[in-house]
């Protein structure tokens, strides 16, 4: 009788104890659960994320490789001149009144229109092939006029950045740069949609 | 207020309402699921809230376990009434895990008010930590022992009830007077520690 006396005191003294006691464990388990869940997750989302990058790095290859592959296509083909038209990029002259930074869709085309034959090489008269210009003066383009609507195109040489476009109206053949539009350096002139080119030099 | 917005308010709302009961009812089926969801849907705001504070020690990541965990266990044993959304009461407790951390810091100044909802009970947590750190420190046979006596054992399905020492010894492979003078053993040295702990002895004593 004693005995389950004490039993009964021990199991009511246990109570709150063993109450907290199972509290805790089963809080435990709980925590780790979702701890498990969650860091499931984050290693989902990692993958998730290093896939993106992936992607992302490998169009970034296809990208390039495609540029590898086609560039050599489209310039291979070409003559002298017209290789440095294909090759235009934004860093031009400073932009001046009708001085401007051509897009490039156009001179591309243009790039491979450069392909032609020289027999139209004639329709460019003035200035002649390495003609040399003091920036000082002013510079006087002309050339045979166009039965369709053309356009002006200067190119810094190297580098063939589009750096003047002028619109030429049907039978116009003269147009004058100011003096001082241009700055040092080597060109290259056209009417498009003809696809010959003349070089000259602007130095003092 | 226009009739739409009032219209996309009440949706909100029953969208609320129903996200809550989704949730309650998953977390009480241990359904792993809800737990992913509420992981997707809310940690991101959880993980802002957190970042708040700006206590170098405080992972958004622990926070939320933390306080998912609380959560749970307070659904589990019927301690959420329903008062407020889920999201709430976890935005709840996760701030008061936050807070706390943020007055053990006397550099961050004075300790805000703590949020007074269903998402208190920061102390009785507290203490089972207690508990939980005193578990590890028992060495791994009483450890088991105890859980078996207190009918934690995996699988024991008896909560109300608790383990006879018949059963406990056949699970040991010892007798049955072995097993309760090893249980009685364990519970001493249980309460030895648990006596070296203020709060656990005045909770215990009460």
């Amino acid at each position: 009788m004693k005995k389950n006396d004490n039993l009964t005191k021990e199991g009511n003294q246990r109570t709150p104890l063993a109450d907290l006691w199972n509290e805790a464990v089963e809080y435990d388990r709980t925590k780790a659960e979702i701890g498990d869940i969650i860091g499931d997750e984050i290693r989902k989302e990692r993958i998730r994320n290093r896939w993106t990058v992936y992607s992302a790095a490998a169009s970034v290859l296809v990208l390039v490789g495609l540029f590898v592959i086609f560039r050599p296509f489209s310039s291979g083909s070409r003559d002298d001149s017209g290789a440095s038209f294909a090759q235009t990029d934004s860093t031009a002259l400073e932009d001046e009144g009708e001085l401007l930074i051509i897009d490039q869709p156009e001179s591309r085309e243009y790039a491979r229109l450069g392909t032609a034959s020289e027999s139209t090489a004639n329709l460019l008269k003035a200035p002649a092939d390495s003609s040399v210009f003091n920036p000082a003066g002013q510079i006087q383009f002309q050339w045979q006029a166009p039965t369709v609507a053309s356009v002006l195109i200067i190119q810094l040489h190297p580098g063939n950045s589009v750096v003047f476009r002028h619109p030429i109206k049907t039978g116009d053949s003269t147009f004058v740069i100011e003096p001082g539009k241009l700055g040092e350096g080597s060109y290259r002139w056209s009417v498009y949609p003809d696809t010959t080119s003349r070089m000259f030099i602007v130095r003092k | 207020m226009s009739q739409s917005s009032v219209t996309n308010s009440n949706f909100r709302v029953q969208n609320t309402e129903r996200s809550t009961v989704e949730f309650v009812e998953g977390i009480r089926k241990n359904d792993q699921e809800t737990i992913r969801r509420i992981y997707k849907m809310y940690y991101p705001r959880i993980k802002s809230m957190v970042k708040e504070y700006r206590i170098r020690h405080l992972e958004p990541q622990d926070v939320f376990q933390e306080g998912l965990t609380r959560a749970v266990v307070s659904i589990r044993g019927d301690r959420f009434k329903g008062e407020s959304s889920f999201y709430s009461f976890l935005y709840g407790i996760c701030r008061n895990i936050c807070l706390k951390e943020y007055s053990k810091k006397s550099r961050y100044g004075e300790m805000p008010d703590q949020v007074e909802s269903e998402s208190s009970g920061n102390e009785r947590y507290e203490l089972l930590n207690r508990v939980l750190v005193l578990r590890e420190r028992l060495d791994r046979p009483c450890r088991e022992i105890i859980d078996l006596r207190f009918c934690l054992a995996q699988g024991s399905g008896q909560q109300d009830k608790c383990v006879e020492f018949e059963k406990i010894a056949e699970v040991l492979d010892v007798r049955a007077d072995n097993a309760r003078k090893r249980f009685q053993r364990c519970m001493d040295r249980l309460r030895e520690m648990a006596a070296g702990d203020q709060e656990l002895n005045e909770y215990l004593e009460d």
